[in-house]
Formats: C-alpha cells, sequence, structure tokens
C-alpha cells in the first residue's frame, strides 16, 4: 500500500482554533488518537556501500561482464504500533495472555515504512505496510525477527476523516529528563501528564494521507493527489501544507564505518539528519 | 481440551499421492466408526529462514519463521512462528566479542540450548502483505524457503475423534489461495486425528508432596498449579486413541499403492506433556502446540 502525504506546521497557540476548523471541514468531532510507538532496527549492521560491486582489477574483461553484480539490500528501522487510552498510562504494560488474542480490537501494530519515493508531483509518496498484531507479545516479535531496541514515545493528537483524506493533527511526547539507554521497552507507562512535547515550543504537525492500495491505476493515483491539492489549497491560509524534504522520512540504516563512535538515536518519527 | 497427531507420508509422484489420498479415506470410511463428514478444511504454510550474514564478521543466531493458516484451527487467523536455533557456544562467543551497540537484546522463552521460540497472530486477510513486507524490505534478515498449502480437502468426524486428511502441494510462490491453487509437486500426504474434550476441568492447587502422580508446573502468576490426574489421563487416553485410529486405517501399509516400497510415516504428536501448564492460557497454549506440531512436520527437510 502507498501513502500520499501533505504535512504543515502548527503552533501551540492556534492548535484548539485549527481543530475547530477541521471538524466544520470534516464535519465530525475529532477522534482522539494517542498511540505508543516502538522503534526497533536489525541487528545486523548494513554492508559499506559499494561493497556488492565486484573489485575486478585482476580480472579479465570477460570474466567481469560475466560476473553477476548483486544488488544492495537496505535495512530498514520498523516499529511497532500501540493504540493507548488515557487510563493505560501510569499502569504497568498489559501482557497479551494468549496469541490468539481478540481479534476485535488489536492493539498493537507492525508497521513498516519505506524511504519516499522520488518525483515531483507535488505530494510526498512512500510505501508503508501495517500488520494488525491480535495475540501474542509484539515486542517479543520485534525482537525474535532480528531486531534490536532503539527508543520509544507517544504521538497524541486527533484524526479526522474528510473524503479520501485521513487527517492527523498530532504531536510527539517523550518521557523528560536525561537520556536514558534504555535496551527494552519500558513494562510501565509513565502518567500521561510528565510526558513533554519533542518539540519545546509545544507545535503540532498537521498531516493529510490518502491511502493508495497500488500504483499500477494511473487515474486512481491522479485522483489522489488531485484530491490532496485541493485540501492543500482548501486550507491556504489557515494552514500551509508542503512537502517535505523525502530524505527526513529515510526509514534505512546508515552505514558506519568502525571508526566512528554510534552516536544514540533520537527518538523521532524518522531517523533525523 | 484438545489433543492432535499427525501423520505425514511421503510420496513422489503426485498420481501417488492421488491413490493413497483415494485409499487413505476408504479405510477410513471402513474402520472409523459412522463417520460423518465434516466441514472440508485448507490449510497454507510458509517458511522462511534467517538470511545468512554476508560477512563472516557477523555470526547471528540462524532461525525459521513459520507462517501458517489452517481453517480447522482459526478461520480468521494466521499463526506467526518464530523458532531459533543458536548453540550456546555460539551465544556465548557472541556475547564476549561484541561491542555495545551490536549487544544482542536476549529475546524471551529462551529455552534448553538457547532455542528461543514464540507465537504471534495476525489477521489471515493481512498475512499475504506481511509476508511480502519480510521477503522484500527485510529480505537481508529472512528470505523464504518454501511454501505448502492442501487445498479443501475432507474431514470426518466420529465420537470426539475428527480424522483431516490432505495432500501436501508444494509451490513456488510465497502468495496463494488455496481454494484456487494447484501444484505439480505433492512431497506427500498428511493425516491428522484429532479429539476434542466438551467442558473444562478445573485446575486443582496442590501443595501435597506425596502425591508423586502429579506434574507440577509453574503457572505465570508464580503460583504452582498441578496438572490435575484427570486431564492428564485424558491427554494420555487420547494419545493412545489417535494411535490406535491410525493403525486401523493405515494398518500394515499394504495396498497403499505406494508400490510395496518402504514407506517411513513420520508421527508427531502435540506435546502436552512439557508444553501446557495448567491456568488461564491454556486454551492458547493448546493452539501453539498445535501450532508448533503442524510446523514441525511440515518444515520438510528444509
Amino acid at each position: 500500500m502507498y501513502e500520499l502525504l501533505l504535512f504543515g506546521q502548527v503552533p501551540r497557540t492556534r492548535h484548539e482554533q485549527l481543530l475547530k476548523i477541521l471538524a466544520g471541514v470534516a464535519a465530525m468531532q475529532p477522534q482522539r488518537v494517542l498511540e505508543r510507538h516502538v522503534i526497533y532496527k536489525p541487528i545486523r549492521e548494513p554492508e559499506e556501500p559499494g561493497s556488492n560491486l565486484k573489485r575486478g582489477a585482476n580480472q579479465s574483461v570477460a570474466q567481469q561482464k560475466q560476473t553477476k553484480q548483486t544488488t544492495s539490500k537496505d535495512l530498514y528501522f520498523t516499529r511497532v504500533v500501540q493504540t493507548l487510552n488515557e487510563n493505560d498510562f501510569g499502569r504497568e504494560v498489559e501482557k497479551p495472555t494468549s496469541s490468539t488474542g481478540d481479534s476485535s480490537d488489536p492493539k498493537w501494530a507492525f508497521h513498516f515504512q519505506d524511504v519516499p519515493d522520488t518525483g515531483d508531483r507535488g505530494v510526498l509518496m512512500r510505501l508503508t505496510f501495517r500488520t494488525d498484531i491480535v495475540g501474542g507479545d509484539a515486542c517479543e516479535y520485534m525482537t525474535s525477527l532480528g531486531n534490536n531496541f532503539v527508543s520509544e514515545y507517544y504521538q497524541e493528537g486527533h484524526r479526522f476523516v474528510h473524503g479520501n483524506i485521513v487527517i492527523l493533527l498530532h504531536r510527539i511526547l517523550q518521557v523528560p529528563g536525561a537520556r536514558v539507554v534504555e535496551t527494552a521497552p519500558t513494562q510501565s507507562l509513565p502518567d500521561f501528564r510528565t510526558l513533554e512535547p519533542l518539540d519545546p515550543s509545544g507545535g503540532y504537525i498537521l498531516q493529510a494521507t490518502i491511502r493508495v492500495q497500488d500504483l499500477n491505476n494511473p487515474s486512481i493515483l491522479d485522483g489522489g493527489v488531485d484530491e490532496l491539492k485541493r485540501f492543500k489549497q482548501s486550507m491556504r491560509g489557515c494552514v500551509e501544507l508542503d512537502v517535505p524534504d523525502r530524505l527526513l522520512f529515510d526509514t534505512r540504516v546508515k552505514y558506519k564505518p568502525k571508526n566512528i563512535a554510534n552516536v544514540g538515536m533520537v527518538a523521532t518519527q524518522a531517523p533525523v539528519r | 481440551m484438545k489433543f492432535a497427531g499427525l501423520y505425514f507420508i511421503p510420496t513422489h509422484n503426485p498420481t501417488e499421492a492421488t491413490t493413497l489420498l483415494s485409499t487413505l479415506t476408504t479405510s477410513l470410511e471402513t474402520h472409523f466408526h459412522n463417520p460423518t463428514p465434516s466441514t472440508p478444511w485448507t490449510l497454507t504454510y510458509r517458511l522462511l529462514r534467517s538470511t545468512p550474514a554476508p560477512s563472516s564478521s557477523q555470526t547471528l543466531p540462524q532461525g525459521y519463521h513459520h507462517i501458517l493458516h489452517i481453517s480447522s484451527l482459526s478461520q480468521p487467523l494466521t499463526f506467526c512462528y518464530i523458532h531459533g536455533l543458536a548453540s550456546p557456544t555460539q551465544i556465548k562467543s557472541e556475547n564476549s566479542t561484541q561491542d555495545s551497540s551490536q549487544k544482542i537484546q536476549q529475546p524471551a522463552e529462551t529455552g534448553k540450548e538457547g532455542v528461543k521460540q514464540m507465537i504471534i497472530t495476525i489477521p489471515t486477510s493481512q498475512s499475504d502483505p506481511h509476508i511480502h513486507t519480510l521477503i522484500t524490505h527485510l529480505s537481508p534478515l529472512w528470505s523464504h524457503r518454501q511454501t505448502l498449502f492442501i487445498p479443501p480437502s475432507p474431514s470426518y468426524s466420529s465420537g470426539e475423534y475428527t480424522v483431516r486428511l490432505g495432500q501436501l502441494h508444494l509451490s513456488r510462490s510465497p502468495y496463494i489461495n488455496p481454494g484456487t491453487a494447484t501444484s505439480a509437486t505433492i512431497p506427500g500426504v498428511v493425516v491428522c486425528i484429532e479429539a476434542e474434550a466438551d467442558g473444562t476441568p478445573k485446575a486443582e492447587d496442590s501443595d501435597s508432596e506425596n502425591d508423586q502422580n502429579d506434574i507440577k508446573e509453574e503457572s505465570g502468576d508464580g503460583s504452582s498449579v498441578t496438572l490435575g490426574r484427570e486431564e492428564e489421563e485424558w491427554y494420555k487416553e487420547m494419545e493412545c486413541g489417535v494411535r490406535d485410529i491410525w493403525s486401523k486405517i493405515w494398518g500394515n501399509g499394504e495396498g497403499m499403492g505406494l508400490g510395496g516400497k518402504g514407506v517411513e510415516v513420520r508421527e508427531v504428536m502435540m506435546d502436552w506433556k512439557t508444553q501446557i501448564d495448567w491456568g488461564n492460557r491454556r486454551d492458547a497454549q493448546e493452539d501453539e502446540t498445535l501450532v508448533k506440531m503442524w510446523c514441525e512436520v511440515l518444515r520438510l527437510r528444509a
């Protein structure tokens, strides 16, 4: 599945006003969104760029032509997202009682997002997958897949649906204080009131998303792009929606030479350069 | 309460498999007391294996990722079972040579000999995209090994026993619809004999140290919950019953259309002794144990 995206920044002082405007535009009450995002990184280290290419200084030309060029395989950060409500904070994380779980309302989901495509359509476009985890321990699953825990953060906001557009007005929250080197997700959620915004100014992000199943139908893709652009036009003067630098959403694990010390990751939606 | 035993009969070609299935069905109808046809069942199984690291400096644990859907076990859910294999020597050497950036976070449920295992369930409707993500975007970690499926196949019930038969089809593609897919490669035939009891016997708390016949297990909250004697007897009785039914269906193996060759039938029983304790999760543990039983057989030689 692909996502078509536009983003805008909203100062804290305009948050309430924008909520009311969006409620009017979407003709619905805002839906509260509280999520916990747990980020994982593969244990395996990425290969040195270009190492997949055969270095054939001693090979004959014929051999070099026959040598099969292997493609580089990227490693990605992935995440599991837990849907929360206000009552979940300040308590221990509820352990799954069974692997069969409750299929009616899965709380955990596995998310994969690829680096956004190049191209200039006026919207950001990226491949994304989401798998609901109905039963079993999602964090254990990520570890068993061959990942190490990196960090976690909370996403708090409101959601609207306007036509085919899912509008999310949200901000990132994290546990304040000195950064502790964590090796596993927390077993008890903090008190919600103690969380601090990642953005010290308290600003929000407006994200407008249209999901497209596949890109083989150009008319559907063009229709989605046009709908987002119309929404952008309708919000002009209220909030400026734009296309950020695609590499800010790069989820690939970067190669680091051994002689450079590893720096801890900042808890953001995507690795920040 | 559930119990099941699985029998895998390898075959060499589709004709042999078809003949075997037909013969087994006839034998079942002859020896099984008043068999009643039940809802047909299907199975889809994908096996992924952890991709070896490209450089010899990274020796990471290897493992299998089984993705199993059995319509008779759960129609809406697909089981994802990760079964890792790492020798204690390997784990020790990795922990001593790694720097902090490569420290392996020890997964839970690390059992004997460093074997790790865990199961989650995902909606069956999302299993194909999930597998696509694993083998396409997580290909440095996991690679597809094989896909097996059983098209809609017969099952018969009599009393508390249900017998399910099916031809295993091997597919190169990880994406298949067992309802419509076909394959020219049939590694064998599976016969699953299940037993299910109505009602849920209550677990007994026992402090008696003199009772030698009870098996003590630790429940999740730390309290000691014993396997009741009735439950233990039921499992033993069902295990004998399953073997008895199989021996009647299979006989001595002659006349099954396998050309008189020596056939190694593989038998795998649900491991109720070591994998089920008594508590609120018993039903889920039975399902997990059944999944592990199936995965052990379906892995074939991968």
